[in-house]
C-alpha cells in the first residue's frame, strides 16, 4: 500500500488524530504497533 | 445513552471513531467475533443479521449499517461539522460511502475470507487471486479521490473520512500489497 500515496497520507493524518488513536488502542489495532 | 455494538478490526471502526470525533456520549459494546458472539441467541434478538456495526438509541431502535449509523451520527451531532453544509458535496458524501459498502467492503470481504464465497474445496485460491485485483483496482480509486486533498471530501474531516481507511486498518488489509 505504499505506493498509494495519497491513502497512505490519509492513513497518517489520521493517526494524528487524538479520537482515532483512543479507538485504536481501545480496539487494541494492530495499526498502532505497525505505525 | 447511545450503544454501539463494535468487533475489533472490522467495518464497525469507522462508527467508532465517528461517535469519537462527534464528542458523543456512547457506550462501546464489543462482540468477539472469534467466540462467534455475533451468532449468539443475546446478539441476534439486537441485530438478527449476525452482524456489526449496530448502533442502539436511547429509546431502543436499532441501525444497522455503517451508510445509516454514520449518517445518523454526523447528523445528530451537527456542531462536530461531520456532515457536508452544501448539497452538492453532501451527495458526493453519500456517492462515496455507497460505494464503500457496496464495491469496496465486497471486494475486501472476498479477498480476506474468501472460501465463503465458493462452494469449491479448491476454489477459495481463485476467489482471492481475483479479488485482490478487484480490491486493488478501488484502493486505487480511493488513492484517486484523495489527490490534492487532506480528506476524501476536501479539506474539512467529515462522516466520509474514516471509511476508506478502515480496510487497510482491519487485522487482514495490510496483506493486499
Amino acid at each position: 500500500m505504499k505506493n498509494l500515496k495519497n491513502y497512505s497520507a490519509l492513513k497518517d493524518r489520521l493517526l494524528d488524530r487524538p479520537a482515532v488513536r483512543k479507538i485504536l488502542e481501545r480496539e487494541q489495532s494492530p495499526i498502532l504497533t505497525a505505525a | 445513552m447511545l450503544k454501539l455494538y463494535y468487533a475489533p478490526g472490522t467495518s464497525s471502526l469507522a462508527p467508532h471513531v465517528l461517535l469519537e470525533e462527534a464528542g458523543a456520549a456512547y457506550e462501546a459494546q464489543p462482540i468477539q467475533f472469534p467466540k462467534f458472539e455475533q451468532q449468539s441467541e443475546a446478539y441476534l434478538k439486537i441485530n438478527p443479521r449476525g452482524k456489526v456495526p449496530v448502533l442502539q438509541l436511547e429509546d431502543g431502535q436499532v441501525l444497522t449499517e455503517n451508510v445509516a449509523i454514520l449518517s445518523y451520527v454526523a447528523k445528530k451531532f451537527p456542531g462536530a461539522k461531520l456532515w457536508p453544509g452544501d448539497l452538492m458535496t453532501e451527495v458526493q458524501a453519500i456517492s462515496a460511502m455507497a460505494w464503500f459498502s457496496t464495491t469496496v467492503h465486497p471486494a475486501f470481504m472476498h479477498f480476506v475470507r474468501p472460501e465463503r464465497f465458493t462452494v469449491d474445496a479448491t476454489g477459495a485460491d481463485k476467489v482471492k487471486e481475483q479479488a485482490k485485483k478487484t480490491f486493488w483496482s478501488c484502493l486505487q480509486g480511493i488513492d484517486q479521490m484523495l489527490t490534492g486533498k487532506d480528506w476524501v471530501l476536501g479539506s474539512q474531516f467529515t462522516v466520509v473520512t474514516p471509511t476508506p481507511w478502515c480496510f487497510s486498518a482491519s487485522a487482514c488489509g495490510p496483506s493486499c500489497r
